[in-house]
């Protein structure tokens, strides 16, 4: 499980940096720090137990296991592991809420069709 | 270290007390405390602010550095610097305007002595009021007073 969820990040934002505004691109990212806006990628979103997310969350999969307030879209699959914390909705086509964790808001899956998470791809590469 | 990589693009300001790198393209607002690393893949338009900052990349705005700027070869900048310390290596490009000083802070001891050095209109004021410069009179009691050890700033003063 924890395989395809933790490609290596190929950017982070450490856990002295804040980082208001929104967030685009075709690649992975590592939240250690404070986020607030929003962040869309074509890669992962991993959100560190020193994570401080205020912010809208699309990637193709995505690990809380900092706090997340906002709206959180895995295309793929999201978890939040047992120190994670999500306050606000998300939609995902697998979803993986461990024991321990906290979760208040409303959840979506997506349709299980390959086609779904390719045009969802779209955007985030132009 | 905060990373944004190339394929990244944020509008947004970002503060904090880490170094960060930029690869990817970033239009707004740096304020950190840190180290600012500009990789040769980034181009970045907006206000940065941080101790020091090291480029490669393109950037355009104004950049404000406590200790020192470098643009590395192959870097382009258009707009303001204002840095105690600017290094320029062969092959970066510079079109504006650059203030050398202790950033943030117009005014004090340093730029004093490079003001009385040019024979500054506070360099004759000191002169009117028939006072020497706080600093130039200890340089004068440190090397033992005397004619002939006379402070810089003074020798350059009477010149004038």
């Amino acid at each position: 499980m924890k395989d395809d969820t933790t490609r290596p990040a190929t950017s982070l934002i450490s856990r002295r940096a804040t980082i208001e505004g929104d967030i685009l691109g075709n690649e992975s990212l590592a939240i250690e720090g404070v986020v607030k806006g929003s962040v869309k990628l074509s890669g992962n979103i991993v959100v560190e137990t020193s994570g401080n997310v205020e912010a809208d969350l699309e990637a193709e999969n995505v690990v809380i296991r900092g706090r997340v307030r906002g709206y959180v879209m895995a295309r793929q699959h999201l978890v939040i592991a047992p120190s994670g914390k999500l306050i606000g909705d998300f939609a995902a086509r697998s979803v993986d809420i461990q024991q321990g964790a906290h979760f208040e808001g409303r959840s979506q899956m997506l349709a299980a069709s390959p086609n779904a998470s390719t045009s969802a791809d779209k955007p985030a590469t132009a | 270290m905060t990373t944004l990589g190339a394929a990244l693009k944020f509008k947004g300001h970002i503060t904090g007390d880490d170094d960060l790198k930029i690869a990817g393209t970033f239009e707004g607002e740096v304020a950190i405390k840190g180290e600012l690393f500009v990789a040769s893949t980034a181009v970045i338009s907006g206000d940065i602010s941080a101790r020091s900052i090291s480029s490669e990349g393109d950037m355009r705005g104004m950049l404000t550095a406590q200790k020192t700027i470098r643009l590395r070869s192959g870097a382009g900048m258009k707009g303001s610097l204002k840095t105690p310390q600017l290094t320029m290596e062969k092959g970066a490009l510079l079109n504006g305007e650059v203030t050398m000083g202790p950033a943030g802070q117009p005014k004090t001891a340093k730029t004093d002595t490079l003001a009385r050095l040019v024979g500054s209109p506070d360099d004759r004021a000191y002169k009117q009021s028939g006072q020497q410069p706080a600093d130039a009179r200890s340089t004068a009691v440190a090397d033992g007073v005397g004619g002939e050890t006379t402070p810089v700033a003074q020798t350059t003063g009477k010149a004038k």
